[in-house]
């Protein structure tokens, strides 16, 4: 009877292990999600402030070049985990690799993108943005354990 | 953190507040009711809408002879 209670625990734990990884890939899936919605928004947001004259056509440039590394590295990352049915540790190194790209292609972004602004108000709204894409990205890290 | 976070960060430069929250809630419920793999697919097709912006945005702005 012990013995049969042991087995039954220890399926159950690992049954619990396997759906909290499977938990796992859900938060990365949704992350994922919001990452694109939140650079959809950015391509809009850099829309406006360019039909507003608000920065300028030469700066409008670096921000779409940057973000579309951005959205690049995130779509890589979004089509390699789509493909795995659960978290093990090679697909974890496979998925913080290409999260690694993700997090490079954002700070290149605020780097020769944002920050290059120099009116203040018009940085501030980039930056809040950027912000929110900036929570979206590091939930995916935090999903896969690598934050 | 996940959607409403989100959105909520936007908030500062969107005057109206309804659709956002509209927005808002109509995410979460979206997601609550896809499977991981829909949510993937959703995922990719803004990624593949946003490039597509991208392109056309660098074509207007840098345009090739």
């Amino acid at each position: 009877m012990k013995h049969k209670v042991g087995i039954h625990l220890v399926i159950l734990l690992v049954v619990f292990i396997i759906a909290c990884k499977d938990d796992q890939l859900r938060k990365a899936a949704k992350a994922s999600d919001d990452a694109a919605i939140a650079i959809g928004a950015m391509i809009d947001v850099k829309r406006e402030l360019g039909k507003q004259e608000l920065i300028t056509p030469a700066q409008e440039l670096v921000l779409t070049e940057r973000l579309l590394d951005v959205n690049r590295a995130v779509y890589q990352f979004n089509s390699r985990a789509r493909t795995y049915d659960r978290l093990d540790s090679t697909t974890q190194t496979e998925l913080l690799r290409l999260f690694g790209d993700i997090t490079g292609s954002m700070r290149t972004l605020n780097e020769q993108g944002v920050l290059q602004i120099q009116n203040p108000d018009t940085k501030q709204k980039l930056s809040a943005v950027l912000s929110a894409l900036d929570t979206a990205v590091q939930t995916i890290g935090a999903a896969l354990g690598g934050n | 953190m996940g959607t409403i976070a989100l959105l909520l960060k936007l908030l500062p430069f969107i005057t109206n507040i309804t659709p956002v929250i509209v927005a808002a809630l109509a995410a979460i419920r979206a997601q609550s009711n896809m499977t991981t793999a829909e949510i993937f697919a959703h995922a990719g097709s803004t990624l593949d809408a946003n490039e597509k912006k991208l392109l056309e945005d660098l074509e207007r702005l840098n345009p090739q002879p």
